[in-house]
Parts: C-alpha cells; sequence; structure tokens
C-alpha cells in the first residue's frame, strides 16, 4: 500500500497549499504561518510509521515476512503500527512541526501520520493491536481487503491517481496564479506535476508487481 | 528496499522540485 499513503500525501499537499480553492491566495511563497506544510514533510508523515517500523526491524523489536507479492507479506509490528503507538506518533510528529508550521500545520501533519493506519487498518488482515506490544491479548484489527487483490489494487490506484491529479492541478494554479506578480516558470510546475505523477505510477506497479 | 527508495525520491525530488514552483529563480528562501 506504500503507494497509495504517497498518493494521499500528495493530495493532502494540493488542498492544504489553498491553491485549488485560492490560486491567487497562494501565489506567493508559502507562509508557515499559514500552515502550508512542504510537500517533503507531508511525504515522510506519510510514512513515518512505517520508518519508525524499519527502525524496529533492525533493533530485532518488530519483523516482516511472507511471500512477496502483492498484499502477500506480513508484519509483526505491535509497538509503531498499533492504535495507541500510532496515535503517540502522530502527536509527537504534529507537536514538533507546528514550532515551524503553526498550530494548523502541525494539525495536518499529525493527521497525515494518522492516515497512514487508517489506510493499514482498510487493506491489512487482522494485525495491528490496539495497545502497544499487545497486553491481554486484545483482538487484532485489519478489514483484510488484501484478500481481495483488486478490490485494494483498485483503492491504491484510486489514491494514486487522486492525489496525482489534484497535484498536477493545485501546481499549476500556484503558477498561474502568481503569474501577474511574479517570474514564476510554468515549467518548473510542469517538471514537479510530471516527476510526482511518474513516481506514483511507478510506485503503484512496483508495488502490485510486489517488487 | 523499493520502500526506500521511493521514500528518498518522494521526500528529496519532488519536495525540492515542489519548493521551485513556489520560488521564483533568484528569490531568497522565506526564513
Amino acid at each position: 500500500m506504500f503507494a497509495g499513503h504517497f498518493g494521499l500525501a500528495a493530495g493532502i499537499k494540493a488542498i492544504n497549499s489553498g491553491a485549488l480553492s485560492h490560486p491567487r491566495a497562494s501565489a506567493s511563497v508559502p507562509s508557515a504561518s499559514h500552515g502550508d506544510v512542504p510537500l517533503w514533510a507531508l511525504m515522510l508523515s506519510t510514512q513515518l510509521l512505517d520508518v519508525a517500523f524499519v527502525f524496529m526491524v533492525i533493533a530485532g523489536i518488530e519483523s516482516f515476512g511472507g511471500a512477496t507479492g502483492y498484499g502477500e507479506g506480513w508484519i509483526h509490528a505491535y509497538y509503531t503500527h498499533s492504535l495507541a503507538g500510532a496515535l503517540l506518533i502522530a502527536a509527537i510528529a504534529g507537536l514538533i512541526s507546528a514550532k515551524w508550521w503553526g498550530r494548523r500545520g502541525g494539525l495536518v501533519i499529525a493527521a497525515t501520520v494518522f492516515s497512514h493506519w487508517l489506510l493499514d487498518l482498510l487493506v491489512h488482515r487482522p494485525d495491528l493491536p490496539v495497545l502497544p506490544g499487545n497486553p491481554g491479548n486484545l483482538p487484532l484489527l485489519g478489514f483484510g481487503l488484501w484478500n481481495v487483490a483488486a478490490a485494494s489494487i483498485a483503492v491504491e490506484a484510486l489514491l494514486v491517481l487522486g492525489g496525482g491529479i489534484l497535484y498536477v492541478v493545485s501546481v499549476l494554479a500556484r503558477v498561474d496564479g502568481a503569474a501577474a506578480a511574479r517570474p514564476v516558470r510554468r515549467g518548473r510546475a510542469l517538471v514537479a506535476g510530471g516527476a510526482m505523477s511518474a513516481l506514483l505510477v511507478l510506485a503503484l506497479v512496483t508495488s502490485v508487481l510486489g517488487l | 528496499m523499493s520502500f526506500i527508495v521511493f521514500l528518498v525520491l518522494f521526500v528529496v525530488l519532488c519536495g525540492w522540485l515542489d519548493a521551485r514552483v513556489a520560488r521564483p529563480r533568484g528569490a531568497k528562501k522565506e526564513k
């Protein structure tokens, strides 16, 4: 599902920049005081749980395995991917981000971090605990959309295409809105939008092929 | 492995390209 997470972040950037609704208002250099979070931070946030997971795997605390095909693997991530753990990581990321991008920016980052858990809840087979370490052996969560690969791929493709289209429209709107006041080149927007779209599609193909 | 490669590409490459869209040529970064 990693392509879907990136697609969602691209869509959040498009909406949060304000370019879709008020292109001229967002035409100037993005203002941190208005909570316009940079794209890199959103991309990192949407995968922050998996970044933490990688470190936990290296530390030998969490693990993964199974087949390499689409949605055929399993993870044992009882800390980074527990409901409480995800909320805690999102809250910490949001609090730290608020120092740079204001209260609204912090909320956007926290929501983006937690969106990862929600999307995982949709596709994972039940392997997401409520509490870190799953004390008391509470039921594990996961709606298991990966069991119906076609449906899971369709959802992921929707996130990728939707996010990519919204992002391209938003960067072009930013340039159009700025044209009268600043010598922003439309070519930069096309390169940024093209790179984003190409990477999103490539990530989806890679994910589906299990590469 | 592909996760890490794509993470770097999206964060570094797309992040840099997006910042260029917002910043006119020669303009200094907002502090």
